[in-house]
């Protein structure tokens, strides 16, 4: 019993079938491994006198894309490639077939890769029991994860070594769970229930870790927990509250709290006078550092009579105008018994964009005779004032630009949606296959 | 501390136990298996050639367990269906004693429990069968017969004659670890918890060809 021991050594086998040497990586942990020359499985642990557990494997040969004794870098951990098995599962007829690699290091253990239609997965053990709070929706380490598929995968062709005795033709039931980017699957049988967590790492990366030359292929439709490249549904969620909180400002600063009033002023028109009817106002300060909405309120008293008002918003610093004209008239009465009202006394007209400075308003009142009108009727004075708000948030901009702002989320949101799609289609909860569901739980 | 010695029936060689708990080692010259009958020693078998094994624990590796030093004393091979495992047998600083599993380099740490189950219990085990100790809900991950394959060192029982015995290991949520040990009756209960290997600050480890 001395301490300081020569190294384990690496040792290699003569396979019974074919006469080929057969290097062993996993030292002793390795109980079966396959003759790369005739691929025949043998027992590697027969001390002395190899024996052949299987035959020559029939199927065309298969030379894993992660060569045999090629070391990848994962976790910062060396670990070597020492098996590959391809498995498949039959789901409606069809046979769908992924790649596993086992990955070894003589301290840290056993990983795995596992790769469909260069979907990649690095996996590894994992020592915790999942916790299934109702249904089949397991959690680990506080993340929860959804039933994908359930499946019985049997092996078709095994090259390499396994600290497991491995025959071409088993098979185990498999479920797999997701939750993008990880991963998490059972394997069962009578007697051990095993669990493993896979994280989806892009296929540059698992070459890179080997120090592969070549580009990987790219990844063909979507994987069960490849993540969603359309964002995460949060950011959707986010922007949708951030458009309702400010949806929800806007309605209340129009509300809640009136324009800033800038200008107010009561006036009288004399239809009847000859004098000239228009004139200009005082001027007044439209405040603030950028174009706003201005809005410009007339009321009247007008009852049973109308009358007309061209008004311009004039720059007072640069005579730039807004000009409008609008009409008041109301009239009402009793008819039958039921007494009317039509029209309205008073508008508002609000003038968008308006930039700020000083200004004053040019009013023209107006109002002809009317046919058969005495000169009394005529000569109703009109009463009249004109209110000034500024700064009102421009409801319609507002929207306006809201919409272009909100096209990106929802064009994601329609992607991401779709990529789902694409990923539930291959789990067993797809609504395409109606209830072919194969649960056995 | 004094150290029990005696002198190996077998071969004359001096037979000093490292640890005084110990009731059973191996002698290192002729590969008898000794067990003390204080401080007499008594030869009751031999152990046939170790399986070959690629653990890198070895007798005399040392580490650190919740702040206490070990050292690794003995160590158990079962063999089942699908291969061997290791119970290495650890001493601590304070004379306690644990289990360090090794299965296919999956570490687990163990120490005795005082308490059992019934024959009826036993009787009903299926995979995800649910068991409480000290608090601690386990779920029954596997189901093995083992034959008992070999030992070497200190061990704090005697172990040489029993050659086939039922496992139940356990699990939990938050990786914890129990086994139900057949070998006698009542069954024995170990519980611990899964460890990294980093964890457990190994030193005297062997190394590898081709590795380090």
């Amino acid at each position: 019993m001395s301490i300081s021991v020569p190294k384990v050594p690496a040792r290699a086998i003569t396979c019974p079938n074919c006469g080929g040497s057969v290097q062993i990586r996993g030292f002793a942990h390795t109980l079966n491994v396959v003759c790369d020359k005739c691929r025949s499985v043998l027992d590697a642990n027969s001390d002395n006198r190899v024996t052949v557990l299987q035959k020559a494997q029939k199927a065309q040969r298969i030379d894993p894309k992660i060569p045999m004794g090629s070391r990848g870098k994962f976790e910062g951990v060396e670990f070597e490639a020492i098996g590959f098995q391809r498995r498949g599962i039959q789901v409606e007829g069809v046979t769908y077939s992924w790649d596993e690699y086992l990955l070894f290091h003589p301290y840290k253990g056993f990983r795995y890769l596992s790769e469909y239609n260069n979907h990649w997965n690095y996996i590894r053990p994992i020592a915790a029991v999942p916790k299934f709070v109702g249904g089949n929706e397991p959690f680990v380490n506080g993340q929860k994860y959804k039933h994908f598929q359930n499946a019985v995968a049997r092996t078709s062709y095994v090259v390499g070594e396994f600290p497991w005795q491995i025959r071409v033709g088993e098979s185990a039931t498999v479920d797999d769970y997701v939750a993008p980017p990880y991963l998490l699957s059972s394997e069962r049988n009578n007697e051990e229930v095993t669990w493993s967590a896979g994280v989806y790492t892009p296929p540059k990366e698992i070459y890179d870790a080997f120090q592969m030359k070549v580009n990987p292929p790219a990844p063909v439709g979507v994987f069960a927990n490849q993540p969603n490249p359309h964002g995460e549904p949060g950011i959707g969620r986010i922007f949708l509250m951030f458009f309702m909180l400010m949806t929800f400002i806007t309605m209340y600063s129009c509300i809640a709290k009136p324009n800033k009033q800038v200008f107010h002023q009561s006036y009288q028109f004399n239809p009847a006078s000859n004098s000239e009817p228009s004139f200009v106002t005082q001027t007044f300060e439209l405040p603030g550092w950028r174009r706003a909405a201005t809005e410009i309120e007339v009321s009247t008293d007008v009852s049973n009579n109308w009358a007309a008002f061209a008004i311009a918003l004039i720059n007072d610093q640069t005579g730039e105008a807004f000009d409008f004209g609008k009409d008041v008239s109301y009239y009402s009465g009793v008819d039958g018994g039921e007494s009317w009202t039509e029209g309205s006394r008073g508008f508002t007209v609000t003038v968008p964009e308006v930039p700020p400075g000083r200004y004053y308003l040019r009013v023209e009142p107006d109002r002809d005779k009317e046919p058969g009108e005495s000169d009394t009727q005529f000569a109703r004075m009109v009463n009249y004032e004109i209110i000034v708000r500024h700064d009102k948030p421009a409801i319609a901009i507002y929207f306006l630009l809201l919409i272009p702002l909100a096209i990106p989320p929802l064009w994601r949101g329609v992607r991401r949606w779709g990529f789902e799609q694409s990923r539930w289609a291959e789990s067993d909860y797809a609504p395409a296959s109606g209830g072919g569901s194969d649960d056995d739980e | 501390m004094s150290r029990p010695a005696g002198t190996c029936p077998q071969c004359g060689a001096k037979i000093e136990f490292k640890w005084s708990g110990a009731l059973q080692t191996t002698c290192d010259f002729c590969q008898s298996i000794l067990i003390r009958g204080d401080i007499d020693l008594e030869k009751v078998g031999v152990v046939a050639d170790l399986p070959a094994n690629a653990s890198p624990i070895q007798l005399g590796t040392e580490g650190i367990w919740m702040n206490k030093a070990f050292y690794v004393a003995g160590r158990i091979i079962y063999e089942y269906s699908l291969g061997t495992w290791n119970e290495w047998h650890l001493v601590f600083q304070d004379g306690t004693s644990g289990w360090l599993s090794d299965a296919q380099l999956e570490w687990a740490i163990t120490f005795p429990h005082n308490q059992s189950i019934t024959a009826d219990q036993a009787h009903r085990i299926t995979i995800g069968s649910k068991f409480t100790w000290n608090n601690v809900e386990y779920e029954v991950t596997s189901r093995t017969n083992a034959r008992y394959r070999g030992v070497e060192g200190e061990l704090p029982f005697q172990y040489w004659d029993k050659t086939s015995v039922g496992f139940v290991d356990l699990r939990t949520q938050d990786a914890r670890f129990a086994t139900i040990d057949f070998s006698e009756s009542p069954a024995l209960i170990f519980l611990g918890q899964f460890v990294d290997f980093e964890q457990l600050r190994l030193t005297n480890l062997r190394q590898f060809e081709g590795w380090f």
